[in-house]
């Protein structure tokens, strides 16, 4: 410890006592003024971006209800627009029934209000099963896209087809309801705007996830146009999409084929831990 | 003369603000802070009394044992402070070796004037501690402003303390008894800021209010929009 003690003369001793003390206190104080500035630069920075999580929450919040009330509104404009009309038409049949006596009129009017009625089934039917497909309900998430791309192949617009490599064990019922909502967002979307002449889609597992991507040769984003819109004032379905990925606490990614011909989209969604144990005990017999 | 009172009565500054604000900082580190301002001052009175009675090796010894307990109840708030593993446990790991080279040098010097080597090897641990705690908060800083906390009060007052004085222990061998009259000066001065110090950390309140930047709970708001 000898090299900290200094052997010279009075006035040495005393101008390196003083240069000394105001040094230390010089580079004690600086780092305590260091710190403060750097921890409110830090604090600064991350109220700015939890204030732009909330925005960004607030918009997916607001694009989720105005969707919502579009659905409201397209039910009911169904159930005015159709249904309204056809009951009122089998009424009026039903009244014709009342006035006229003639028999051969009156089973004539019996038939058309039977028609009529049958037509208002269909339609409630048609409104209830695209509030909730049934098959979805009772076959699962597989089977439900199946019958989707199996309708858009039939329209003959564009060929659709699709592919689960691996659901043995069905996702819960409100996972896979987000999920099949998210593919027909995206397929709602690529028949808007893509062009395109086919969209494919492949399922698989990897671990404690499930991926589902499509592929499709028309025009398409990438994940920085996704993001864009999404932060921009519209393309409400794709906020839709972000949200329910949101309560899925799952991922999607946009992006461009490398052969620069298709776009794919994969979603990345979480499953159950009693799904996951449930599959490796299959793979362990 | 007078700056020198008012540096020891100034060690009962943070123990009357404790009772005056109704003890409303309880903390373990608080009261062992109390205990070295009450330490300090009945030492600094028994080391002025004994110095005006010329019994210099009592002096001495109760220097060298105010070096040890300082260090020690330092080290400790330090330690308690600290959230780095590795910090705490280098404190762990060198307190002993001090202890031990503080009781060497003290043997070794047989009651001459100040050990200053001790109180240099100190401050110079002492310094490293808050360099521990300021790079802690460095990594990982809190939600709160470092400043808001009575901990951040009681390692400023600490430090300052350690790098003001440092020299003057450092040199204190060296310097005649006018010139150590004259520069005591600084002793008094760094006394009255830690003490100051403290006295700020002892009226803080034990848990700073949190930065609440949502008026409500956005994520619960979200959680159950789409359930069907």
């Amino acid at each position: 410890m000898t090299f900290l003690q200094v052997n010279s003369s009075g006035n040495e001793v005393s101008l390196m006592l003083f240069f000394g003390t105001i040094g230390m206190l010089v580079l004690a104080i600086g780092m305590i003024i260091f710190i403060i500035f750097h921890q409110r630069k830090v604090i600064r920075y991350q109220l700015r971006f939890q204030k732009l999580e909330f925005q960004q929450q607030k918009t997916l919040l607001n694009a989720s209800i105005r969707f919502q009330e579009e659905e409201r509104q397209r039910i009911a404009a169904d159930l005015h627009d159709d249904a309204g009309p056809l009951l009122a038409t089998a009424r009026l049949y039903l009244n014709e029934n009342l006035v006229n006596l003639d028999k051969n009129a009156q089973l004539q009017s019996i038939y058309n209000a039977k028609q009529i009625i049958d037509d208002t089934i269909q339609l409630i039917r048609n409104i209830s099963h695209s509030l909730m497909p049934p098959t979805l309900k009772n076959f699962g998430l597989e089977s439900a896209v199946n019958d989707l791309f199996q309708k858009i192949s039939g329209s003959g617009s564009l060929n659709a087809s699709c592919r689960f490599h691996d659901y043995r064990e069905r996702l819960i019922p409100d996972q896979e309801l987000i999920i099949f909502r998210i593919i027909q967002e995206l397929i709602n979307n690529i028949l808007k705007h893509s062009n395109s002449s086919f969209i494919h889609l492949t399922q698989n597992i990897s671990g404690p996830k499930l991926y589902i991507r499509m592929h499709h040769d028309g025009r398409g984003l990438t994940q920085a146009d996704f993001e864009k819109l999404n932060k921009s004032g519209g393309g409400l379905g794709l906020k839709n999409i972000q949200s329910r990925l949101k309560l899925l606490q799952g991922r999607i990614f946009f992006e461009k084929d490398a052969s620069q011909t298709y776009y794919k989209i994969t979603i990345e969604a979480p499953r159950s831990e009693e799904q996951t144990l449930k599959e490796e005990k299959v793979i362990t017999y | 003369m007078l700056l020198q009172n008012i540096a020891l009565v100034s060690h009962l500054l943070p123990l009357f603000l404790f009772f005056l604000f109704f003890r409303r900082n309880n903390e373990r580190d608080i009261r062992v802070i109390l205990f070295y301002c009450l330490y300090s001052f009945v030492n600094d009175i028994v080391i002025t009394h004994l110095n005006t009675t010329e019994q210099y090796t009592l002096t001495f010894i109760l220097l060298s044992a105010f070096t040890l307990i300082e260090y020690a109840l330092f080290s400790y708030v330090l330690y308690i402070n600290i959230k780095k593993a590795i910090f705490r446990k280098l404190i762990l790991i060198i307190s002993p070796f001090f202890i031990v080279f503080s009781i060497f040098q003290f043997l070794r010097s047989a009651g001459n004037g100040i050990d200053s080597i001790s109180i240099t090897v100190e401050y110079i641990l002492l310094i490293i501690y808050c360099l521990f705690y300021f790079f802690d908060e460095l990594i990982e800083p809190n939600a709160t402003f470092i400043y808001a906390t009575y901990k951040f009060w009681i390692l400023v007052a600490i430090l300052i303390y350690s790098t003001g004085t440092f020299f003057l222990f450092l040199q204190s061998s060296d310097l005649t008894p006018e010139e150590w009259n004259k520069w005591s000066i600084i002793n008094h001065l760094c006394t009255i800021a830690k003490t100051a110090f403290f006295s700020v950390a002892v009226i803080m309140r034990k848990e700073p209010q949190e930065n609440h930047f949502f008026d409500v709970d956005a994520d619960h708001l979200f959680e159950n929009h789409y359930k069907p």
